[in-house]
């Protein structure tokens, strides 16, 4: 081991990493105090709204400890931390060029850190935002949903990178995580195209259930992993129709990937590291989905409990 | 305390680097430095990360790739021979 500095402030050889929040403040910055809990994940200047939950929706649920301290447990997990908190406006002018894509994911605050750029927002020239569907109540207080994200967005200048439903074409059985949405959105007032845009980033546009297009049997099929193996779902499609998947439940490293498949006899695209529905429409397990003429989320279609279902993931598998 | 340096107000960036990217808010899984810097090779990153855990672990993956070393690390130690 050598006893060497390392250069100030770089994660990356091509990379700096600066201790900030970032939100709408005044001047050079300010501390905030930002809510935090066991699930690093959920960490926001912003408080979760724990009223929200209802009936076997749990959509959040795992953040509701954040910004609570439980002084018992000695944790130092939980409860506020003090953090400095620069605009986006600074750190673009830090930056002083166009930046192609931000990726923002900041628990709530999306929208509001973008519209903290103020005077410099035409260097923003694509900006993935994490968003809660329509039908979803949001995690936490203040936190928008996804249409008044979109209007918002628009009133600054910025629309989406592909047309993105703001709710699900089926009624969506459960609301768990896949209430949360990736959008990216694209500077339109400063001449930014979705033509213009690479591959890269295309792949951050996911609308999970979203973007279900029509249903398949998945009782019918099996998982829709072993589907896949099997031909299967090759079998579903029809020419230009996308079939979503859920790849390798066991590998928790593989467990966001989708594949999807484009034509018939051609061989399944896969996209590593990707959850992406790169802004299309794809068919999905029936089991995402209120079945037709039932209301409650308690019984299977046919007649299966749903905590049976779960054991052989087969709820809702994407 | 210092945590990075400015040149006449902005950021050393390389003047030859692009694009451009901008991450707000990395925890520990799907950051870009792992996930988008290799594929876009003369791409440059500028993250925010106010938790000081998240911000200290992505320094420390930093390597210069003429000092990575393609092993296994020694159960319960640190880099080297001190014991953790």
């Amino acid at each position: 081991m050598r006893d060497s500095l390392e250069p100030l402030g770089q994660h990356h050889d091509r990379g700096f990493i600066l201790p900030f929040a970032v939100a709408p403040v005044a001047g050079n910055g300010e501390l905030r105090d930002l809510n935090v809990g066991g699930n690093s994940g959920c960490a926001s200047l912003l408080t979760p709204d724990r009223k929200r939950h209802h009936g076997g929706n749990s959509f959040g649920i795992w953040c509701d400890e954040s910004g609570q301290s439980d002084k018992s447990l000695s944790d130092s997990r939980s409860g506020s931390r003090s953090v400095w908190t620069v605009s986006l406006r600074q750190i673009l002018e830090w930056i002083d060029r166009p930046v192609e894509f931000s990726k923002i994911d900041a628990q709530g605050m999306d929208l509001e850190i973008v519209t903290s750029g103020g005077s410099m927002l035409h260097l923003l020239e694509r900006v993935l935002l994490e968003v809660v569907s329509d039908d979803c109540k949001p995690v936490y207080v203040k936190q928008p949903r996804c249409s008044e994200v979109v209007e918002r967005m628009g009133k600054l200048g910025f629309k989406p990178l592909t047309p993105i439903p703001c709710t699900p074409q089926m009624p969506r059985l459960r609301a768990n995580h896949y209430c949360e949405l990736d959008y990216v959105f694209i500077n339109a007032a400063a001449g930014i195209t979705a033509q213009s845009t690479r591959d890269e980033i295309f792949e951050y546009q996911s609308g999970n259930i979203n973007s279900c297009t029509a249903q398949y049997d998945i009782l019918k099929l099996g998982h829709p992993h072993w589907a896949a193996r099997n031909g299967k779902l090759r079998e579903l499609a029809g020419d230009g129709q996308l079939v979503a998947r859920h790849w390798h439940p066991h590998k928790p490293t593989n467990a966001e990937r989708w594949y999807y498949r484009d034509q018939p006899g051609m061989s399944d695209v896969n996209m590593p590291g990707s959850n992406s529905s790169m802004g299309r429409g794809y068919l999905c397990p029936n089991t995402c989905f209120v079945p037709p003429g039932r209301h409650n989320n308690h019984t299977h279609i046919l007649g299966v409990a749903w905590n049976v279902v779960r054991r052989k993931r087969l709820q809702c598998p994407l | 305390m210092q945590v990075g340096m400015l040149l006449d107000g902005a950021l050393p960036i390389p003047v030859d680097a692009t694009p451009i990217l901008l991450e707000i808010g990395s925890s520990d899984r799907n950051t870009m430095d792992v996930e988008v810097l290799p594929k876009i090779p003369n791409a440059f990153l500028v993250t925010a990360e106010p938790l000081i855990e998240k911000y200290s672990r992505a320094l420390g993956r930093r390597r210069e790739s003429g000092k990575v070393r393609d092993c296994q690390s020694q159960l319960g130690r640190g880099q080297g021979s001190d014991l953790e």
